[in-house]
């Protein structure tokens, strides 16, 4: 245990103390004095939602497993710690260390939200490091970041050395002994950021120069520098059931988000729903050996003591050997030790209400579907492969099994939306409702819950619908209002997501470099913590549009036409442009596209030679 | 079989609150695999207890818990096997086995010693002893309705004196009566006209009792174990 960077005197003044202490089961010490490269892993918001994420735990494992290699996480001070951060000017710490991030050799960020974006800032600034990356020296760590919202870093490319495309565990060892060689030879940050671009990946946003034409939109992006690749691929890892998977990941002492164990079933997603981001660029579809996820599931609760374990994956029924996995679990820990087990993301059905009846008291837990869409016109544009008919089926043996729960997710404002596909949602609430009362009396044990909720939609790179124009503010307002009003509110109680952070979260998702300066701009102006719906200042982010004199429509709500350069093209996630472009005219045809276990569309994914793809 | 835990809580551990202490140990538990007796119902939980929650901020060598197992078990085994599971700060210091009539150490509880250090000596020796030699001593307390009430906290200083640099105190503690250490300190401050400064006062729990007659520590059991 090392001596904490804060005094008594702050640590007891401020919520939680826990959160900036480290110490926590299973967190890693070592001797700095051995240990050649500093990394501080950072997830940019508060402890409780940092430590629930499953990428975070992996990459600390295998950043510590090297010798020469020390990682420690840093995350966002809680507000009163901040202000009290700022008025002391106490630098940020790594929590393992206590030491300042100032001193590390890399700071590493994982981007999960584009809400985050303002608190990438206060973290720098936090640290004493200068928020852009011009402005470093040759002191200060070497800024990366990774993770989905890097498939287009434009939006950070002002504030981040290099980016790091795709799955960690690749080549992230590559980036490290190059940096090693570098500093034994003592090596500029130039050079190496000249050197690391080589590297499948990576991708040095100083190494390339932007042009834009008279309308705004993007002239030319080249490549200023020889190791600059013009095109970035991916890193993919396609042996799942070899890759490193951490057994005594960290314990939090306090209550997380999830407070579980993860075991993480597959990567991917074989539906192709086409606003989904991570359905496409986490192609193809990945899965680990059910034998190797019996065997880490028995050894992680033994090395954490948790008491649930969650299976974990996009859409966990798409895993063929879910039954047996959880029958495994349930015989083994479930019985041995207590352990619950928890199934996210299966899709609603006999098959997977018997499994679920076996893990869950079915008097106090709920139900949960996405159809994300009202009608099936617009389900079928979206590809959302599920019918009214599975809907009502599933609600109808869900309250046949005693489950009086129901949860249902929505999008407004998807492309080709009318009125009546949002009046369509309220229409499959109410017959769901009915479903219940169809039931005979004696069935119905309590009350029937429905809970309609839904959020905006969000047009993001690398989709079918990247070329869309996202609803305005105004569309966003009618379309809720004609809901509320529509919805039948006896038995369904109906919650609807804030328009203007959907709206700023357009803005960014679609961005290009030229939004840096407004998102330091709302920085400065006291944007922070914009995932937090308390913290959300949506009057700032206007001012900061305003006065970088960036309209925001120009991102959200303009359709792109077909042959504009889009900022992320240069992004190689191996699903090629044309099968997007084929999907984007499918769906405004209504027509729907099999899976990929059914049938290969050939994407484009083919290329990393594993997965689904050759498994058919 | 049911067993009692002395254990120590110092350093950064000061810092996890007795509801996150609970959560911990349950996951400590689970990873030492030890054969802990569970309730019955659709969530089972491991059947264990703390004698008395300590204040955030507070460290002590004289923490206590029972736990129930299923199975016969060497405490030194026990021991070892849960510190072996540990956070640097949480240390099983012994383990007794106890017969099932023993009333838990949530129960036995009543009484707790401390030991105190002020970082800048604000409270001498005199005032001390000044203070401790009043009939009464009132403070400002909030009942469980809310409301804001005298409250009279002699009854349980049991004793209060300086030694060396430190300040000993064997206070009143349990579901009956409690009175904790910043209650004195603030009554102190007041009582020689000077402003409490809470995190002037390092408070270390030295000990937890049964009785305030004899003061026997929880470690021994009352009722005899064959
Ligand atoms: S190449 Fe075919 S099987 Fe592979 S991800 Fe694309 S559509 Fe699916």
């Amino acid at each position: 245990m090392n001596e904490l960077k804060l005094s008594d005197e702050i640590l007891l003044s401020v919520d939680k103390p826990a959160r900036y202490i480290g110490n926590e089961i299973n967190c890693i010490y070592k001797d700095i004095e051995k240990i050649d490269i500093r990394f501080a892993f950072c997830f940019p918001d508060v402890y409780e939602i940092a430590m629930s994420h499953l990428g975070l735990a992996i990459l600390y494992d295998f950043l510590n497993k090297r010798e020469d290699t020390y990682c420690e996480r840093v995350f966002s001070p809680w507000i009163d710690l901040d202000n009290i951060m700022r008025e002391k000017n106490i630098p940020l710490f790594a929590l393992e260390s206590q030491d300042d991030i100032k001193n590390f050799d890399f700071l590493g960020f994982t981007v999960q939200y584009e809400m985050s974006y303002t608190n990438i800032l206060s973290v720098l600034e936090l640290s004493h490091i200068p928020i852009f990356s011009k402005d470093r020296s040759e002191d200060d760590p070497i800024v990366c970041a990774g993770g989905p919202c890097t498939y287009n870093p434009e939006p950070l490319a002002d504030f981040i050395d290099f980016f790091y495309i795709g799955e960690g565990e690749v080549r992230f060892n590559d980036v490290l002994d190059l940096y090693g060689t570098f500093k034994a030879e003592g090596k500029s940050r130039a050079d190496y950021l000249e050197a690391v671009a080589k590297i499948d990946g990576i991708y040095v946003p100083k190494l390339y120069d932007v042009t834009y034409n008279e309308d705004k939109t993007i002239h030319s992006f080249l490549p200023n520098h020889p190791n600059a690749k013009e095109k970035i691929k991916k890193n993919l890892v396609l042996d799942l059931t070899a890759s490193s998977y951490p057994t005594k990941p960290l314990v939090p002492y306090m209550q997380v988000v999830h407070d579980r164990v993860v075991l993480e079933l597959f990567r991917g997603c074989m539906r192709g729903c086409r606003f989904c981001q991570a359905g496409i660029v986490y192609r193809p579809v990945r899965e680990k050996n059910v034998d190797m996820l019996k065997e880490q599931a028995v050894n992680l609760i033994k090395g954490t003591g948790h008491e649930e374990i969650s299976l974990v994956s996009l859409s966990s029924s798409d895993y063929k050997p879910l039954h047996e996995l959880s029958e495994h679990i349930i015989d083994t820990v479930g019985h041995e030790q207590h352990v619950n087990l928890s199934l996210p993301s299966l899709r609603i059905d006999a098959f997977s209400l018997d499994l679920m009846k076996k893990v869950q008291d079915v008097r106090k837990s709920s139900l949960t579907f996405a159809p994300e869409a009202g009608s099936q016109r617009l389900r079928d544009v979206i590809n959302k492969g599920i019918t009214e008919e599975d809907i009502l089926k599933g609600s109808k043996e869900a309250f046949e099994s005693g489950w009086s729960r129901v949860k249902l997710y929505f999008m407004l404002g998807l492309p080709t939306e009318e009125l009546e596909d949002v009046e369509g949602i309220a229409h499959l609430s109410h017959k769901i409702v009915e479903k219940y009362y169809e039931l005979p009396k004696e069935l119905r044990r309590s009350r029937v819950e429905i809970v309609t909720s839904t959020s905006f939609f969000v047009p993001k790179p690398f989709t079918p619908f990247q070329w869309v124009a996202q609803d305005t503010l105004e569309q966003f307002k009618e379309k809720q209002t004609l809901l509320n009003r529509t919805i039948n509110k006896k038995n369904i109680k109906f919650n609807s997501h804030d328009a203007k952070t959907s709206v700023i979260e357009g803005v960014i998702a679609r961005g290009d470099r030229r939004l840096g300066q407004v998102i330091y701009e709302a920085y400065k102006l006291g944007a922070k913590y914009d995932a937090w719906s308390e913290h959300f200042k949506y009057t700032v982010w206007e001012q900061a549009f305003d006065q970088c004199g960036i309209d925001a429509s120009f991102y959200a709500s303009r359709e792109r036409s077909l042959d504009e350069m889009l900022p992320w093209d240069f992004i190689d996630i191996g699903v090629s442009k044309d099968f997007l472009l084929d999907e984007y005219e499918k769906a405004l045809q209504g027509k729907t596209t099999p899976n990929c276990s059914l049938s290969c569309s050939t994407c484009g994914a083919q290329i990393f030679g594993g997965g689904i793809c050759y498994e058919g | 079989m049911k067993v009692r835990l002395k254990f120590s809580k110092t350093g950064a551990l000061k810092f996890i609150g007795h509801l996150d202490l609970m959560r911990t140990f349950q996951k400590i538990f689970r990873q030492a695999e030890l054969p802990l007796a569970y309730s019955e119902g659709f969530n089972p939980h491991q059947i264990f207890s703390i004698a008395a929650p300590l204040s955030v901020g507070v460290t002590s060598d004289g923490e206590y818990l029972d736990m129930k197992l299923v199975q016969n078990m060497d405490t030194q085994i026990i021991v070892d096997h849960i510190n072996s599971c540990c956070p640097n700060g949480l240390k099983i210091e012994a383990a007794v086995i106890i017969d099932d009539r023993e009333p838990s150490a949530m129960a036995s509880v009543s009484a707790a010693k401390y030991s105190v250090i002020q970082e800048e000596c604000v409270l001498t020796k005199e005032n001390i002893a000044e203070f401790a030699l009043q009939d009464n001593i009132i403070i400002k307390k909030k009942n469980k309705k809310g409301v804001i009430k005298d409250f009279n906290i002699k009854p349980g200083i049991y004793s209060l004196v300086v030694e060396e640099n430190k300040i000993i105190m064997t206070l009143a503690t349990g579901s009956t009566f409690n009175v904790k250490p910043d209650a004195i300190f603030s009554a102190l401050c007041d009582f020689i006209g000077v402003s409490y400064n809470p995190f002037n006062y390092k408070v270390h729990r030295e000990d937890l009792y049964h009785s305030d007659a004899d003061f026997i520590p929880l470690l021994v059991p009352i009722e005899p174990v064959f």
